[in-house]
Formats: structure tokens, sequence, C-alpha cells
């Protein structure tokens, strides 16, 4: 066995095992979310990339998938090298401070981020698939209630928990020259929890408890194209990515236990969630092939969905991103470090979360590196992402967080055949 | 190799992995509480409420019968309490033959009934006592299955005593009571045995002769009830002989006491001229607001308090609302007791329209019996002072079909001392009762 069918194997097995403890990461409900802002709408929405695009701030909807899979706009897989496949795997370290009326907490979580695969299948067509969270909830809550008439207390403890994951297939085609146009057929799963328990030290045997929880599952459906043209030494391109309104069917459980007695279990109500369309552009430019630089906006519609929550309202989000990469040679012979591809980025969010009248935003600088493996297609991608979410202002929450990403881009040949360019 | 060059960072990866998900999952408990972040968004579904305002219904029952056959303790005194009036406990037991017999050389000297008091008692002990021993007329018989009770066994006797002390009970002393029995008798048993009489060689012959003693209070009521040990080896009729040898040689013979089953204590009450006197068959009862809003709880002679809640349905008419426990307080009446005489756990059990007992109940997590505790908070100032006992499984069982009869309720026995073998008198508080009133403590859950 040669040693590019043994990375291969390798790539399936390891794959397969990262896949695993993700399913099961979702099924335990720890996830690296810990956000009291998560326990609305769908939770906290996840970015959709990998960690070269957590490099330059998230931008890349222009970006072609020339070294990596860039799956932040599906008409990018026509522009994957027709001779290799690429397999792209990631996971998160998040360190978080939160503060809140005066108080603090720190949180480290860490998760399984993103899978996929991609490759050719004809000079003018490619496909790439994977698996990643679309959003994610988690908060602890805990809360000291009187009990009514008498010196005493008890506690409330609410947790939120879950997520919802995106498997994806998408293809892209070339008709033209320099443009290309993709789709990508998704399919969201998963589930989203809250669970409150009553911890009352007079009541020692007597279990009490509330879940609710929310399965949600559909197939969605979004489109993007690039466009790229080259001038000289001089390469402009353009993005844009659309995603229809589609709906989410949520199957409801509201389970209320009394150990050992189930008091109400109110199975299976059946209602739907509707994403709201959704839609971004991005530019880039390409100085050689050493410097690039991406600017996307992406917009959100979600007032025109309709959810009402006692201390939250949804409204249309914004993002901006800006992202900038250097990669001084692309080559290992003058020094390893001249082979390393550089990142920096800043990215703004003004989110679908309006609190108490105050809309949450969060604002985020990143760094980047793709640090190549001896066979110069693999590389090892780190990220680190320095941002805050919320405020303090009307008794919220804000969040400063350092978010580290590490990836690994493995790109190998089909068959070992001799290239003709 | 390339290969681990692959490995090693994923492999330290999954260790982060690891170890950050391990730290996450541990550390977080403590600062969540603190953690103000999302208290005031976030709301809660569950609420916790307790009422205390169900009214009781509260009585005292007088049960018929308690078994009292065979138990390890007699009860032997009286004494008169100003609420409950007389009560008197005497016992009855037999005694076999000595292992050994006197010969014809042998005289004899005299006869004694010693007893071992085991600790018990309950009244005045430094009053002086006077018991009194009878020779029974009748035999300690039992059919199959039969039991003695505490009020209705009694056995006739032979009128005149075989003998009668007066003392000044020593019950924690460990020091045994000598009775001298009648002279005559002991003589009679003597030569009966010298002359090797069928009814002093053959156990059933003599206890056809000697049927058995029973020893009662007698003088002055006012005084206590004392527990003697029931055991051959210090409940026995010892004959005092001596031999004429070269020198003199003291002898005596042990008739020990029978244990197992043929022995009781009956246990008599005289409530001529109290609040009670009308209390005579059990599915009658007496209510607490006849009794100045107390109800008592008397071992030996089978008083017990009754406990109805006849309101206990309103909880059905909430919505969304779960008993989480119920708990019930009941208040000894000031003045009415002394810690060390109080007993320290009270069993419940549910009982019917008839005062009928149905069941106990038990925790159903650890399936053990619920009962109740003393709870002494502060002895010293005789404040806070009460049983509490656990009737949620009770509670939810009289809810369970979503309908309430209030047909069922709950009476109190002591659990520790035994309930027949014990004439301790507690006097508690009714739901009305100015200072020490009962309580039915519900703890309740709200959810939407």
């Amino acid at each position: 066995m040669n040693k590019s069918i043994k990375i291969t194997y390798f790539t399936y097995w390891f794959g397969l095992v990262l896949s695993l403890m993700q399913l099961s990461e979702n099924a335990s409900a720890q996830n690296y979310t810990y956000s009291a802002y998560s326990a609305f709408g769908l939770g906290l929405l996840e970015n959709n990339g990998i960690t070269e695009n957590f490099g330059m701030g998230t931008a890349g909807i222009a970006l072609p998938s020339e070294r990596y899979l860039n799956t932040l706009n599906p008409a990018s897989f026509s522009s994957i090298d027709s001779t290799s496949f690429i397999f792209e795997v990631g996971a998160f370290g998040k360190y978080s401070k939160l503060e809140s009326q005066g108080t603090s907490l720190n949180k480290l979580g860490a998760s399984v981020r993103y899978i996929a695969l991609g490759f050719k299948v004809a000079k003018w067509w490619g496909i790439a698939g994977g698996l990643a969270p679309f959003s994610t909830r988690g908060y602890t809550i805990v809360n000291i209630y009187p009990t009514d008439g008498y010196n005493d207390t008890y506690q409330s403890t609410i947790t939120g928990s879950g997520s919802i994951n995106r498997a994806y297939i998408g293809n892209a085609f070339r008709p033209f020259k320099n443009l290309s146009i993709g789709f990508n057929a998704s399919y969201l799963f998963g589930s989203l929890e809250q669970t409150e328990q009553i911890t009352y030290s007079a009541i020692n045997y007597y279990g009490m408890n509330i879940v609710n929880s929310n399965h949600f599952n559909n197939f969605t459906f979004d489109a993007g194209v690039q466009y790229k043209a080259t001038f000289g030494i001089h390469t402009i391109l353009a993005g844009v990515t659309y995603n229809p309104s589609q709906n989410l069917s949520v199957r409801t459980n509201k389970l209320v236990v009394n150990s050992p007695d189930t008091l109400q279990n109110d199975r299976s109500v059946y209602t739907s969630f509707s994403l709201p369309a959704a839609a971004g552009i991005g530019l880039g430019y390409y100085w050689k092939d050493q410097v690039k630089v991406f600017a996307d906006y992406t917009f959100q519609q979600w007032s025109k969905t309709n959810y009402h929550y006692v201390v939250a309202q949804l409204t249309d989000s914004r993002q901006y991103n800006f992202g900038i990469e250097y990669a001084p040679e692309r080559r290992i012979n003058t020094g390893y470090w001249n082979a390393v591809e550089y990142r920096a980025g800043f990215r703004h969010e003004d989110s679908y979360l309006v609190m108490s009248g105050t809309q949450i935003k969060e604002s985020a600088i990143s760094l980047g590196l793709s640090l190549p493996l001896r066979n110069q297609f693999s590389k090892i991608n780190v990220s680190a992402e320095f941002g805050q979410q919320g405020t303090l202002v009307n008794q919220l929450i804000k969040e400063s967080y350092i978010r580290f990403t590490i990836g690994l881009t493995l790109r190998d040949r089909w068959a070992p055949r001799p290239r003709y360019d | 190799m390339f290969l681990q060059k692959v490995y090693q960072p994923f492999i330290r990866l999954l260790i982060i992995l690891m170890v950050t998900g391990l730290v996450n999952s541990c550390s977080s408990k403590n600062q969540d509480l603190q953690f103000s972040g999302g208290k005031n968004l976030i709301k809660s579904d569950m609420q916790i409420s307790i009422v205390d305002t169900l009214s009781l219904s509260m009585s005292t029952v007088q049960i018929d019968s308690l078994v009292t056959t065979g138990r390890d303790t007699l009860l032997v005194g009286q004494y008169v309490d100003d609420r409950l009036g007389k009560v008197e406990a005497q016992s009855y037991f037999r005694v076999l033959l000595p292992s050994l017999t006197a010969d014809s050389k042998d005289v004899f000297d005299s006869m004694t009934l010693i007893m071992k008091p085991n600790g018990y008692y309950y009244g005045d002990t430094t009053l002086t006592q006077q018991l009194t021993v009878y020779r029974l007329a009748e035999g300690l018989n039992l059919a199959t299955g039969e039991d003695f009770y505490n009020t209705s066994s009694r056995m006739a006797y032979l009128e005149n005593p075989l003998g009668v002390i007066n003392f000044k009970p020593q019950p924690k002393s460990n020091t045994k009571i000598e009775i001298k029995l009648d002279q005559s008798l002991g003589q009679m048993l003597f030569d009966m045995m010298v002359e090797k009489n069928i009814s002093l060689t053959n156990i059933d012959n003599f206890l056809e002769f000697f049927k058995g003693i029973m020893v009662m209070p007698t003088g002055n009521p006012q005084g206590a009830v004392v527990g003697y040990t029931m055991s051959d080896s210090v409940l026995l009729m010892r004959m005092y002989a001596h031999a004429n040898l070269e020198e003199r040689v003291n002898k005596h013979f042990d008739f020990t006491a029978e244990t197992g089953t043929y022995h009781f204590s009956r246990i008599t009450h005289d409530r001529t001229g109290t609040k009670l006197s009308g209390l005579v068959s059990q599915d009658k009862s007496v209510p607490s607001a006849e009794t100045d809003h107390e109800v008592y709880l008397q071992g030996g002679t089978g008083l017990v308090p009754a406990l109805k809640i006849p309101y206990l349905g309103k909880i059905l008419e909430l919505d969304n609302t779960v008993i989480l426990k119920a708990e019930l307080i009941l208040k000894p009446v000031i003045n009415t007791y002394n810690h060390s005489l109080m007993p320290v756990t009270i069993s419940y059990f549910s009982s019917n329209t008839e005062n009928q007992l149905i069941r106990a109940y038990a925790d159903p997590n650890t399936g053990a019996v619920l009962y109740g505790g003393l709870m002494l908070t502060d002895p010293v100032y005789d404040e806070g002072t009460y049983y509490r006992f656990d009737i949620t499984p009770f509670v939810k069982e009289q809810l369970a079909n979503n309908y309430y009869t209030g047909k069922t309720g709950l009476m109190f026995f002591y659990r520790t001392p035994t309930f027949s073998t014990s004439v301790n008198r507690l006097v508690l508080g009714d739901g009305n009762h100015p200072t020490q009133k009962a309580m039915l403590k519900l703890y309740l859950l709200h959810y939407e």
C-alpha cells in the first residue's frame, strides 16, 4: 500500500470517528455554546465555513474552492482541482467570559465542527458534501426563588441544549469560462431542548422537571453564483448566494415529570418553523496568487418570520465580513514559512435577536494560518477569533471570547497519473 | 514518518477535546449559580408554594383490644392521669419445676418471688408502690391461634394473696425485687417435693396444681407502671431450704418463669369522670372539640388520635398542580410531657370510617415504612417540640383517581416504645389548639 492510499484510509476512518463523536455529543447535549441568547429562535446560528474562512472574518462568498473547500458558496465547488479530492475536518475550542449585572462567568467548551469532502466529476462539474452545525443552543440558568409564605427557598435550574445539524450535498457547474453556478441540497436535522429542574431540600425524594424538546428536520435548498475575471496579475471575483424562505418541520414534546410519576407528556405536536429568505453578496480581488482580499455582506429576513417571545423579538440580520490572505511563495522550496498561508479578517453581525429592545450584535477579529504538510497539498489550518457578543445595557449579557479552530485539509490524487496542463 | 505527522496533531486535538469537555462539565456548577446573565431573560415554568391552611378534623379513638401475648416485657403498676383517668397493669405468668429436688434431710425455710425491672417505666417512681401476688385459680391456656389481649383477657385467682411488697421502684437501677410469699404454700410445695408427689415431678400435673401467678398493683393508685424482664433467669419463684449435716448447708430451688407464649400483661383503664368516659367501642370517637382541642395517645390501653382531612379534595381543583410533599406536624401540649418519657417515633396507618386500620405507608424510593419522629429544636425552653410525619404517599393515594372521598383517615400509634407494652401518654393539640396547632403542610408545584 502506498502512502497516499494509507492517508486515504486514515482519512475515512478518522472522518467516521469524528462524525460519531459529533453525533454523540449532540445526543449528550454538550456543546461549546453557552449563551442565554441561544434560548430564542433556532438558537445561535452558526457560520457556514471552514477553518480557512474563519481565519479571515468568515469572508469568501466570491472565493473559489481552489485549495480547500469553500463551503460559503456552493458555486465554488466547480473550482476543485480536477485530479484531486479534498477532505476537510475541523474542531472548535472556545473560551468565553460572560458578564451581566456585575457578575461574570468563564466557560470553556469544545466540539467537532465540520467534515466535508469534495471532488471533481468533470472539468465543468464539482461535487462536495459534508456535515456541520446549523445552529446550537446551550445555557444554564440557576435561580433561587422564595417558597410562598415560608422562610424557605428552592432552586430552579434551566438548561438549554442541543443543536440543529446540516448535512448537505452541493453541485457546481461551469457553463461558461469564469462563471460558476452551484446548488446545495441540505437536510437539516436535530433537536433543541430546554429542561427545568427544581431542587428543594425540603423535598428529599421527589424529583421534578419539565423537558421541552423540539425536533427539527427538513430538506432545504440554496444556490450561489461565482464569477472570476483575470487581467494579468489582477483577478476580480464576485459571488452571490441565495436561500429562499423555507419551512422546517418541528415535532414538539413536552414532558412534565414528578419522579416517579409522569404528569404530562404531550408527544409529537407537529408545527413548522419558517427559515427566512437570505441573500449574500461577496467581492474579491487577487494580486497574483499571493494576496487575496474578500468582502461579504449577508442579509437574512427574520422580520418576515412570525415569532413572538416575551423578552425577545426577531428582526432582519445583517452580517459584514472582511478578510485577507497572504501567501509568500506557495512553495516549500525556499523555506517552510514561505509556504504558509497567513490570514486576517474582521466580521460584524447585527443579529436577528432583539432583547428588551436592544439588538444583539457581534464583532470579531480573526487570524489564521495554513501549515502545509509534506506533500504540500494537505494542510493543517488554525484560526483564532477574538470576539464580543451582546451588551451590558438593559441587564443583558456581554460575552467576550477567543475561539480557536483547528482543521485539516487533506488533498490527494484520485489516481496517480501524469498531469498535462 | 509522514503518517505520524498527520496523526500526532489529531491525537493531541482529541486529548484537548476530552480534557476541555471534562473541565467544562465539572467546573461550572457554582459559577452558574452566581452568574446573573439570562436570569431575567429565561422564564421559569415551575413554582413551588406551601399550603398549610387545610382544616384538620381530629378525634380520639379507643382501640378495642391489643394483643399482649408473649411479649418480653411484663408491666405491673398503676397511675392516675388528670385527663385520661386511671391505668392499671397486671402481669400473668406461670412457673416451671426446679431442676433439683429436696431430699428428706432438708428443712424448708421460705419462698419468694424475684422480679427484675427492665428499665421501662411511666409515671411517678418517687412514690411508694404496693404490689400483691396472687395464685391463679384458672390455667393460662390458649387454643391454637388465640391470643391474650390487653383488657379482655382475665384469669380467676385465689382470693388470699401469696405476698405483698411496699417499695419505691428503681426501674433504671437493675436491682431485683424479692417478694416474700406465703409460708404455708412454700411448706406444702416443699413437702410434696420431698415426697416426690407426682404434682411436683410431672410438669403437666404441676401446672394443673399450681396454675400460675398474677402480680397486680394495690394500695395508692397514684404511682408508676414499671416493666419487668420476662426471662427465666430473672423472673422466678425461689424456695429456700437448708440441710443439717456436720454444718448447715443452704440450698435453694428455683421455679423459673415459663417464657414463650403463656404470659401477658393485662392493662385496664378507668376513665370515669374524664371527658373520654363515653368512649367504649372502636367505631366511636371523641372529637377534639370536646376535649379542649386535644387528642390523646396512650399505649397499652389503646387510646389513639385519629385524623381526617375533609377538604383535601380542593387540591384537585387546581390546574397543573402536583403535591410534592405532604408533611404533618403534631405538637404536644405544653406542661403535659417530660422529654425523657416521650415516644421517640410514632407510626401511622390509614383507617376507614369504622376506625379499622387499613395499611401503613412506605417511602417509594427506599421501601422503608414511614413514621413520624420527635423533633426537639429547643429542649431547654421547651419550644419547638413536635412530631413530623411524611404522609405524602397517603395523600397521593387519596387523590390518585382525581376524586376524593374523604372517608379514609389516619390513626397514630407509638412505634418506640412498643405500643402494647407501654403506657406512655401523649397529649397533642388539634388544628384549632390555641398554641400547639396541628398542621398539614402541602408542598405544591405549579407548572406551565
